[in-house]
C-alpha cells in the first residue's frame, strides 16, 4: 500500500491522463499532416504566422467557400496550436513533480522563460510576414531568435541539473521539456515550411515531416514514463536492449526515408525505404521471439510484442498498397513523375494510414524500449536513483521503475 | 595503443551513429533537380471546352470534380467539347510527334526561337517542377494534384489566355512577372518574392512555352474533331508551326508593353460620378446592384466562377489606378468582362477614381458608402 502511494505520487493521475491526451492530439496532427502532404495542399494558404482562431473568426473565409485543402491546412494549424499548449501543460506540471525545490524552481521559470521568447519569435516573424507583403526587405528577428536559445540553453541547462541529482522522475521531466521544445521546433519548422516555400519548401516539408515523427515518438516515450511504475521481475538480458534500441533507430531512419520519398520523390530513399523494411520486420520479429521465448519474467512484455507483430502485418499491407498506388499505375497517370499524379481517395486513405500507422510502430518501439530498460536491474541502467523519501522506504527503491 | 573497456564502447557508439547519419542523408537525394530524360508530355486528356451551356450557372464545381462536369457540356444544353478520346488515333499520334519535335520534353524543353533560349528553359523547367507544378500541372493545364481542389482553380495556360493582359492578345512580361513576383490576391497563388530575376525569368519564358504548346495541341484537336474543317496526319505537323509561329507573334507584341500612368481626379464630385456610371456601363448587370458580386458565370475554359465582389477592393491584376483602368478599358476576356471601347477617357477615369476607393468606406462620399456599404 505504501509503495503504491510513492508511485501515485512521481507523476500524479491528471499528469499521465494529460499526457495520453497529448498523445492523442499529436496522432491527430500527423492524420491532418499526412492529408495535406498527401494532397499537397502545404501551401493553400501562404500567409505565416496565422492566429491559432484564423478559421473561428474570419468569416469571409466561410462566406467564400473555402478549398479543402485550406481547411486541412488551417485545421492542422489550429490542432498543432493545441499540441502547443498540451505539451506546454505537460512540461510545466512535470517540472512542479521535482522534489529539490530549488531544481523546481529553476525548471518551471527555464520552461515559462523559453515559451514567453518563443511567442515574440513567433510575433515578431508575423510582423517580418507583413512587412514583406507590403513590399519591405525581409527582416529576421535576431534579437528574439537569440534570446529563444538562450532560454533554451537554460532548460537544457536546468535538464542537466536534474539529471545529475538523480531525483526521482528525472528523466520524465526531462523527456517531457524535450517534447516540448521539440513540438516548438517542428512549429517553426512547419512555420518555414510556408515562409520559405519559394526557397526550399519540399525540403523542409520534408524535414517538418520527418521531425513530426521524433516529436511523436519524444511523446510517447513520456506517455511510457508517466505510467505507474510496474513492480514485477527484472531481467538481466542486455541483448534486449540493444535490438530494441537500433529498432528505434531503424524505424526511425525508415520514416525519414518515407518522408523524403513522398515529399521529393528521391529514388534512393525508395530503394532504402523498401530495404529498411526488411530489416525492420526481421530484427522486430527477432525481439518477439526473445520476449516470447523469456519465460515469466517478460510476461509483462508479452502483450506489447503481440501488439508490435501486429502493427507489422498492418503496415506491410499498407505499405504494399501505398507503393503499387503511387509508383505501379498505369493509363495516364502512368506518363506523369509520381508526385504529380491525381490522387484518388483510396489511395489517400492508403497514404494516411500508412503514415499514421508507421507513426504509431515507431511510438510503440520507442515505448517497448524504454520499458525494457526500465526492467534492467538499476546497477545495469545509465541512471539510477536514490529516491528521497522516507529513509524507512529504503527496501522500495530497487523496486521503483522510474527512470 | 590499448584502448579502455569505456572507450571501446564510446567509440562504438560514435561509429554506428556516424553510420546511421550517413545512411539517413543517403536517402536524402532529391528529384528536384529536373525531370527524368525520358519523361514525356503526356498527350491532352481532359476536354476542350468551344463553348459552355448556355444557361447560367447555379453552383461552383465540386472540389476535385471538374473534369467530370465539363463533360456534360453536351449540345442538348448548348455546350459545345472536343474530347481527345473522340480524335482519329493517327492524327494523335503524328500530333504527338509534332509537339514534341518543336517543344522537346519536360527535361529539355525548346522554343525555336530569340525569345527564349534552351538554358534558360530548362532552369525554367526545375523550378516550375517544384514550385508550379503541383498546382499548374506538368503541361500547364492547371490541373496538379493540388489545383484539383482549388477554388478558383489554378491557371490553365494551354488557352492562350490569361487574366493579366490588358488590351493586347497575351500578357506583357511585366504583367506576368508581377503576378509571380506579388501572388494574386484572393487565390492561392502565393507570391515569390524571394526568387532571383533570373530565376523569375525562367520561369516566365517556361510558362510563355507551355502555353504555347498547349495552345498548337488544342487548336488541332479541335480542327481535328471539327467536321468541316478536319485535320488529315498530314497536315497536323504544319498546323501546329503555323499555331506555334502565330502565338509566339502575338505573344511578341505585347511583352514590352507597359501600362500608361493614370493621373486620377481625387474630387468626391469624380468619385459620385463613377459610382453613377456603374449602371450605366453594366457593371451592376453582372457584379450586381450593391456591386457585391456572387453570382456564377462561366469563363473560357468551361470552369464556373463567382463574379467578385467589389466591395472588398481585392483587386487580383493590381491595384494601382493604371491597373484598374486598364481592366475598365479593356475588360477580361477571360471572364467575358466586356472592354469598354466607347465609353470617354473620362468616364474612365471617373469609374477608376470610384474603384480606387471602393473598398474604404472612409473615403467616400456619405452618399455613395449609404448605397453600397449597407449594414
Amino acid at each position: 500500500m505504501m509503495l503504491m502511494e510513492i508511485e501515485q505520487r512521481v507523476v500524479p493521475r491528471w499528469l499521465r491522463i494529460w499526457a495520453y491526451l497529448t498523445l492523442i492530439c499529436a496522432a491527430a496532427v500527423l492524420i491532418l499532416g499526412a492529408l495535406i502532404t498527401t494532397f499537397r495542399v502545404g501551401m493553400s494558404d501562404p500567409v505565416w504566422p496565422t492566429e491559432p482562431w484564423f478559421l473561428v473568426v474570419n468569416d469571409h473565409v466561410w462566406a467564400n467557400e473555402p478549398a479543402p485543402g485550406f481547411l486541412i491546412e488551417h485545421t492542422h494549424r489550429l490542432v498543432a496550436w493545441c499540441i502547443g499548449v498540451f505539451a506546454t501543460v505537460l512540461a510545466i506540471g512535470a517540472w512542479t513533480t521535482e522534489p529539490n525545490r530549488k531544481v523546481r524552481i529553476c525548471g518551471l521559470v527555464a520552461v515559462i522563460l523559453l515559451l514567453v521568447a518563443y511567442l515574440a519569435f513567433h510575433g515578431e516573424m508575423g510582423g517580418a510576414w507583413r512587412a514583406r507583403k507590403a513590399g519591405g526587405n525581409l527582416r529576421w528577428p535576431y534579437a528574439t531568435g537569440a534570446l529563444c536559445l538562450t532560454c533554451l540553453l537554460a532548460a537544457i541547462g536546468v535538464s542537466a541539473w536534474a539529471w545529475k541529482q538523480r531525483s526521482t522522475g528525472a528523466i520524465f521531466r526531462i523527456v517531457a521539456t524535450a517534447a516540448l521544445v521539440a513540438v516548438m521546433i517542428q512549429g517553426l519548422l512547419g512555420g518555414y515550411r510556408v515562409f520559405l516555400d519559394q526557397l526550399m519548401g519540399t525540403q523542409l516539408a520534408a524535414i517538418h515531416g520527418s521531425f513530426g515523427q521524433v516529436t511523436f515518438a519524444l511523446l510517447a516515450a513520456v506517455v511510457v514514463l508517466a505510467a505507474a511504475p510496474r513492480i514485477g521481475s527484472e531481467i538481466d538480458d542486455r541483448t534486449l536492449v540493444k535490438l530494441s534500441v537500433t529498432l528505434v533507430a531503424l524505424v526511425l531512419a525508415q520514416l525519414v526515408w518515407g518522408v523524403w520519398m513522398r515529399h521529393l520523390g528521391s529514388t534512393t530513399a525508395q530503394r532504402l525505404h523498401l530495404f529498411t523494411a526488411f530489416l525492420v520486420f526481421g530484427i522486430g520479429t527477432i525481439l518477439a521471439m526473445r520476449i516470447f521465448n523469456g519465460g515469466a519474467s517478460l510476461q509483462s512484455l508479452r502483450y506489447s510484442a503481440i501488439q508490435l507483430l501486429g502493427i507489422f502485418a498492418v503496415q506491410i499491407y499498407l505499405g504494399i498498397e501505398a507503393y503499387l498506388g503511387k509508383f505501379a499505375v498505369t493509363g495516364s497517370a502512368a506518363l506523369l513523375p509520381p508526385e504529380l499524379r491525381p490522387v484518388e481517395t483510396t489511395a489517400a486513405v492508403v497514404r494516411t494510414a500508412h503514415t499514421l500507422i508507421g507513426a504509431a510502430l515507431l511510438g510503440s518501439i520507442v515505448a517497448l524500449a524504454v520499458r525494457i530498460r526500465l526492467m534492467m536491474p538499476v546497477e545495469e541502467r545509465t541512471l539510477s536513483y536514490t529516491i528521497n523519501v522516507d529513509p524507512s522506504e529504503s527496501e522500495t527503491r530497487e523496486l521503483l521503475r522510474i527512470g | 595503443m590499448q584502448v579502455s573497456h569505456e572507450g571501446e564502447a564510446i567509440l562504438r557508439f560514435r561509429s554506428g551513429l556516424f553510420a546511421f547519419a550517413v545512411l539517413a542523408l543517403a536517402g536524402c537525394g532529391t528529384a528536384s533537380s529536373g525531370y527524368d530524360e525520358s519523361l514525356r508530355y503526356p498527350p491532352r486528356a481532359d476536354v476542350v471546352v468551344i463553348r459552355p451551356p448556355y444557361a447560367e450557372p447555379t453552383e461552383l464545381h465540386p472540389p476535385g470534380r471538374r473534369d467530370e462536369f465539363l463533360r456534360t457540356y453536351s449540345s442538348e444544353i448548348g455546350g459545345k467539347i472536343v474530347d481527345p478520346a473522340a480524335v482519329d488515333v493517327e492524327v494523335l499520334a503524328v500530333l504527338t510527334a509534332a509537339l514534341e519535335e518543336t517543344f522537346g520534353t519536360p527535361a529539355a524543353p525548346k522554343l525555336v526561337s530569340d525569345f527564349t533560349n534552351g538554358e534558360q528553359l530548362a532552369a525554367g523547367s526545375k523550378l516550375y517542377r517544384s514550385q508550379c507544378a503541383h498546382c499548374h500541372g506538368l503541361t500547364g493545364e492547371g490541373r496538379g494534384p493540388t489545383g484539383l481542389f482549388l477554388e478558383p482553380p489554378p491557371r490553365d495556360f494551354r488557352n492562350g489566355v490569361f487574366k493579366s493582359g490588358a488590351g493586347t492578345p497575351r500578357p506583357s512580361g511585366a504583367a506576368l512577372q508581377r503576378v509571380i513576383r506579388h501572388g494574386v490576391p484572393g487565390t492561392q497563388m502565393q507570391p515569390y518574392d524571394l526568387l532571383s530575376d533570373q530565376e523569375v525569368t525562367g520561369l516566365l519564358t517556361y510558362v510563355v512555352h507551355l502555353s504555347i504548346r498547349g495552345e498548337c495541341e488544342t487548336k488541332a484537336l479541335t480542327a481535328a474533331f471539327d467536321p468541316e474543317e478536319g485535320l488529315l496526319p498530314i497536315e497536323v505537323a504544319a498546323l501546329v508551326q503555323r499555331t506555334a509561329t502565330a502565338s509566339l507573334e502575338a505573344w511578341r507584341a505585347g511583352w514590352k508593353q507597359e501600362l500608361p500612368g493614370v493621373e486620377l481626379p481625387t474630387d468626391a464630385e469624380a468619385v459620385r460620378r463613377g459610382y453613377a456610371l456603374t449602371t450605366m456601363v453594366g457593371c451592376t448587370s453582372c457584379h450586381g446592384a450593391n456591386l457585391q458580386g456572387g453570382a456564377f458565370r462561366y469563363d473560357v475554359w468551361g470552369n464556373v466562377t463567382r463574379v467578385p465582389d467589389l466591395t472588398k477592393a481585392d483587386w487580383k491584376w493590381g491595384r494601382e489606378p493604371g491597373d484598374l483602368h486598364a481592366r475598365i478599358r479593356h475588360g477580361i476576356a477571360a471572364v467575358n468582362m466586356p472592354a469598354n471601347p466607347g465609353i470617354s477617357e473620362r468616364q474612365v477615369l471617373d469609374l477608376t477614381s470610384f474603384l480606387s476607393v471602393i473598398g474604404r468606406p472612409d473615403l467616400l462620399p456619405d452618399d455613395v458608402r449609404k448605397e453600397i456599404h449597407k449594414p
